[in-house]
């Protein structure tokens, strides 16, 4: 990094720099989903990888909470999987006449909803209503989720056989959206040679505790946001909404994250103020899941979006 | 896309912007023009669609050989209004073969406005300023198209060609105004384009202003200060026919009078003439004018004579006097007045003698003249049988069935043999009132022929013998006649009742009418203010802005000055963005010029920090002040400090010593 002068570099930065590497130690080869779904959770939002089976989604939601210190937790979702299978049951206890909540295995700090377009939407709408509230209420009686909380899901695709495609309004609850991808020649060649990873995984140490990251995710709502940036944001979102090319514009809630994540962005870069290459560098996983082409294809294209609006 | 060449749906584009542009010289021009220009058309989207047979260089050139022969052949010349827009719009189809580069679509383009230019020296008619309107709208999208050829649909292609004609409203009423103008109307024609044009004749055969009745081509406009006079005095003067050789009547003599006077009976009328072009220099006015308009002649025998023909519509301010008292007789008058060729009318010959020596006064003599067609059953038709050698006694003891040509001419001959001077007077009679725009339309099939009897005591007399025999025709015009007559009723003694019945109109003509009245008066005004603002007009205009007598250099630098105030308001919207400009953001730019100029040119999405990065590896002898002026930079402009002096003034300093 040329760029960055020496009394910018914050000592949070040294230890997300850290948090990548050890991420990079174990998925090879992958260190923009790496920094991006840091980013997600640094700026407190849900993540959505989308890709085929073995591309090390799972590996990835399984480092990041091991680096982080977070509690973990599965689900594997599946057609006949109900929503209190995930929220948790509240259950009689004979000893002294009284129902007892049992939680359910969303209440971890990070978890990872596996291909969960294989749920019917009764069960993806408790899973997503719960991420949005961060809470639970089951018979009348509201459960806090821990803090952080942090829900990694995957879905295939490709896939198509059984599964209940996320609606839009639903996708709109991730943060961000990103895509694994083949590794290259090299890293898959390490990661032939290499242990296996379940094993490097559970070897892997914590790097930060929870507060720790709490403190972080504090620091990343202070990156500073200048007028003309929020000028080149309102822009963007602007020409979503004119160009015709899209089915619909962006709303303002996809402004709002797309702030959010470039401020995280700003943050792992070791910057206290955000720079319109941030939000270029997340906008294409923040708003790519956000926006249908008008003519009814099924790609959008971010980067075009992009060199068509100045930076004013 | 390769940026040279255009695609499928560029050339569509480029087609219909052809077919607009062409479509009004349809039926203007021969056909055969306007079929070269579609074949060609089809040809060349054959070769784009169907991969039809592409001709090449020689071909081309054979065929452009053989166009140039064969609109020589039709016009036998290349020069002039018809050669020129022939061989424009034939050339233009056989372009469309070699049509492959952006630029070639460009040059299609800017002959196609040419050709609706062009259609402007065929008719400058309402419908054709919409109509050109419509094409140079096609025409301008088809050139969005082609210079924005993907990234946008047709909807947006039309919005943005809307847009820029638009803006470029006050630009066109800018030139239009101010730009230098020569005498004459808004189009200087070239000198074919007057054929076909009608007119009054300069002389009178039996049936000559018939043939004019079929036509109902407006004649003029008047409009009326103050009420209009009765229709009975809607006499409107053409020209004075005098010389009559047995069959025809022609103009006699001018000049040898100096002084034309009269003297006025009654109230003066003022009222507004425009006047079409006739290619003949008559120009109208009620019986009797009293003043010259400008550019006209004031003949002896009361005309008004424009001095060239009139070729393009002429608006003219008269007064006239329709009672008056045109005093003595110049002695050459009275032998022209009197003058009957040798053998001719025998018969009307002898019953003028015979009333002459009947009744004493040339009034009773006259008066004898009309009851005679009054008694004699004769009849006033549209259609009259030929006549002969003749035609005077023919008329009188044979058919007696004619036109008003037929019952003037008689008069005239009965009068001059019975030794009154006497001449025939060819114009219009009456005239449709719009009220709509309360002027009066009078159209060719209005056109009339009357006498004029010396009387000592009273000068020159308008005696209209068609009045004696038909007064509907007086009354109620042309029209009318011809609906009373094709319901069979017999003219001159039918009942006011009778007559009203005749002509009520069914609700189906009554708003035809009207609708045919609005028309008018949207046409009138739109020659009035568009086409026929002239010379004259801009000298008023301006005037009116205390800009008098102005040379064309002054009234050129009143359009570019104009034209420059237009382009600066539309500027000052970029300006005042400019100056909005944040005082680091500016500083900014300059390094980016200062890089641009040495080849490394920021694209107006890439950030800061991605250019500085980006420059700095290709000049990594300039990475470290890169870096240091885009750290400002984006401290100053990105920063939570806010505005920082210090830190401006270095980075103003460190971009004006920057070098690439």
């Amino acid at each position: 990094m040329v760029l960055v002068h020496p009394e910018k570099q914050n000592p949070p930065t040294h230890i997300l720099d850290t948090v990548i590497g050890r991420i990079g130690q174990i998925v090879l080869g992958k260190e923009r989903q790496a920094r991006l779904s840091l980013a997600c959770l640094l700026a407190r939002g849900h993540l959505l990888i989308e890709d085929l089976p073995g591309v090390g989604k799972t590996t990835l939601a399984h480092v990041l909470a091991k680096v982080l210190g977070l509690q973990f937790k599965r689900i594997q979702f599946t057609a006949d999987l109900l929503p209190a299978d995930i929220l948790g049951v509240s259950i009689y206890q004979p000893d002294n006449k009284h129902f007892v909540f049992h939680p359910g295995p969303l209440f971890a700090q990070l978890v990872l909803a596996d291909e969960i377009n294989r749920a019917t939407p009764k069960t993806q709408s408790a899973l997503l209503e719960a991420m949005e509230e961060r809470q639970v209420t089951t018979d009348g009686l509201t459960h806090k989720l821990p803090e952080p909380f942090f829900v990694i899901a995957t879905q295939n695709p490709h896939h198509l056989i059984g599964t209940f495609p996320l609606p839009e309004s639903q996708l709109d609850r991730f943060l961000m959206r990103i895509e694994m991808g083949y590794p290259d020649r090299a890293a898959e060649r390490a990661l032939l040679k290499g242990r296996d990873r379940r094993e490097l995984v559970e070897s892997l140490q914590p790097v930060i505790s929870a507060d720790k990251l709490n403190g972080l995710q504090q620091l990343v709502a202070r990156v500073h946001v200048a007028e003309p940036l929020l000028d080149y944001v309102q822009n963007l979102l602007d020409s979503t909404r004119r160009t015709g090319e899209f089915a619909e514009g962006l709303s303002p809630r996809a402004g709002l994250s797309l702030v959010a994540a470039a401020r995280a962005w700003a943050l792992l870069a070791g910057r206290d103020m955000v720079l319109p290459e941030d939000v270029q560098a997340v906008a294409p996983s923040v708003i790519g899941h956000r926006l249908r082409p008008a003519n009814g294809g099924r790609t959008v294209n971010i980067a075009r979006l992009l060199e068509s609006v100045p930076i004013p | 896309m390769n940026p040279t060449t255009a695609d499928r749906r560029v050339l569509q584009s480029l087609m219909a912007a052809g077919v607009v542009a062409v479509a009004p010289h349809v039926g203007e021009l021969p056909f055969w023009i306007i079929a070269v220009f579609a074949l060609c058309a089809a040809w060349r989207y054959g070769i784009e669609a169907w991969q039809w047979y592409r001709p090449g260089k020689l071909v081309r050139l054979g065929l452009m050989l053989l166009l140039l022969a064969a609109v020589f052949r039709q016009f036998h010349t290349l020069l002039g209004r018809d050669p020129g827009m022939g061989l424009l719009i034939t050339l233009i189809g056989l372009k469309f073969m070699e049509l492959k580069t952006v630029r070639d679509h460009v040059v299609s383009l800017f002959v196609f406005y040419l050709i609706i230019l062009g259609s402007f020296l065929y008719s400058q008619s309402l419908w054709l300023g919409v109509w050109a309107l419509l094409a140079v709208t096609v025409c301008t999208t088809a050139l969005v198209h082609l210079t924005q050829p993907t990234s946008l649909n047709v909807t947006q292609r039309l919005r943005l060609s809307g847009v820029m004609l638009i803006k470029a409203v006050p630009l066109m009423i800018i030139v239009y105004l101010l730009f230098p103008r020569i005498s004459g109307t808004l189009w200087g024609l070239p000198a074919d384009a007057h054929g076909g044009l009608t007119g009054m004749p300069d002389t009178m055969q039996p049936g000559s202003i018939r043939n004019l009745s079929e036509s109902s081509e407006i004649a003029f406009r008047v409009s009326f200060e103050g009420a209009p006079p009765p229709p009975r005095e809607l006499y409107w003067r053409g020209l004075v026919l005098t010389e009559f050789d047995g069959r025809g009547w022609r103009r006699g003599p001018m000049g040898g009078i100096q002084e034309v006077s009269f003297m006025p009976l009654n109230e003066a009328v003022r009222y507004h003439v425009t006047l079409e072009p006739s290619n003949k220099p008559w120009m109208l006015a009620l019986d009797l004018p009293a003043i010259r308009p400008k550019g006209a002649r004031y003949q002896p025998d009361f005309t008004l004579e424009h001095r060239e023909p009139i070729r393009e519509r002429l608006n003219y301010t008269l007064t006239s006097y329709t009672r008056y008292n045109t005093g003595t007789l110049e002695r050459s008058e009275r032998v022209h007045g009197l003058r009957l060729p040798g053998e001719t009318s025998p018969r009307a010959r002898a019953l003028a003698g015979q009333w002459l020596r009947e009744h004493g006064t040339p009034q009773q003599i006259a008066q004898a003249a009309l009851d005679h067609f009054r008694r004699e059953n004769f009849v006033y038709t549209l259609s009259p049988p030929l006549l002969g050698d003749d035609p005077v006694d023919e008329f009188l003891f044979g058919t007696r069935r004619g036109f008003c040509e037929h019952y003037a001419a008689a008069f005239v001959t009965l009068m001059r043999a019975a030794g009154i001077p006497s001449r025939v007077v060819v114009g219009y009679l009456g005239g449709e009132l719009n009220t709509a725009g309360n002027y009066l339309i009078v159209r060719q099939s209005d056109a009339h022929a009357w006498a004029e009897i010396w009387l000592a005591e009273r000068g020159w007399v308008r005696v209209d013998p068609t009045g004696a025999i038909a007064p509907e025709r007086i009354e109620l015009g042309l029209e009318a006649v011809r609906r009373l007559e094709l319901q069979g009723l017999a003219l001159g003694n039918l009942s006011s009742e009778a007559i009203r019945r005749a002509l009520e109109l069914g609700w189906f003509e009554y708003v035809a009418r009207h609708a045919r009245w609005y028309w008018d008066l949207t046409n009138m005004t739109w020659y009035r203010w568009v086409v026929d603002y002239g010379k004259e007009r801009q000298e008023r205009f301006l005037a009116s802005f205390g800009f008098e007598h102005i040379s064309w250099g002054q009234l050129g630098g009143l359009v570019i000055a104009g034209v420059l105030l237009v382009l600066l308001v539309y500027a000052l919207p970029l300006w005042r963005t400019k100056k909005s400009l944040d005082p680091p953001q500016a500083a900014y730019l300059r390094f980016c010029r200062k890089l641009a100029r040495a080849g490394l040119a920021r694209a107006p999405y890439e950030g800061a920090h991605a250019f500085a990065e980006r420059a700095a590896r290709k000049r990594s002898d300039l990475a470290a002040s890169i870096s240091e002026i885009t750290g400002l930079y984006e401290d100053l402009r990105y920063g939570p400090q806010g505005p920082d002096s210090r830190k401006f003034t270095t980075l103003k300093k460190r971009v004006s010593v920057f070098r690439a």
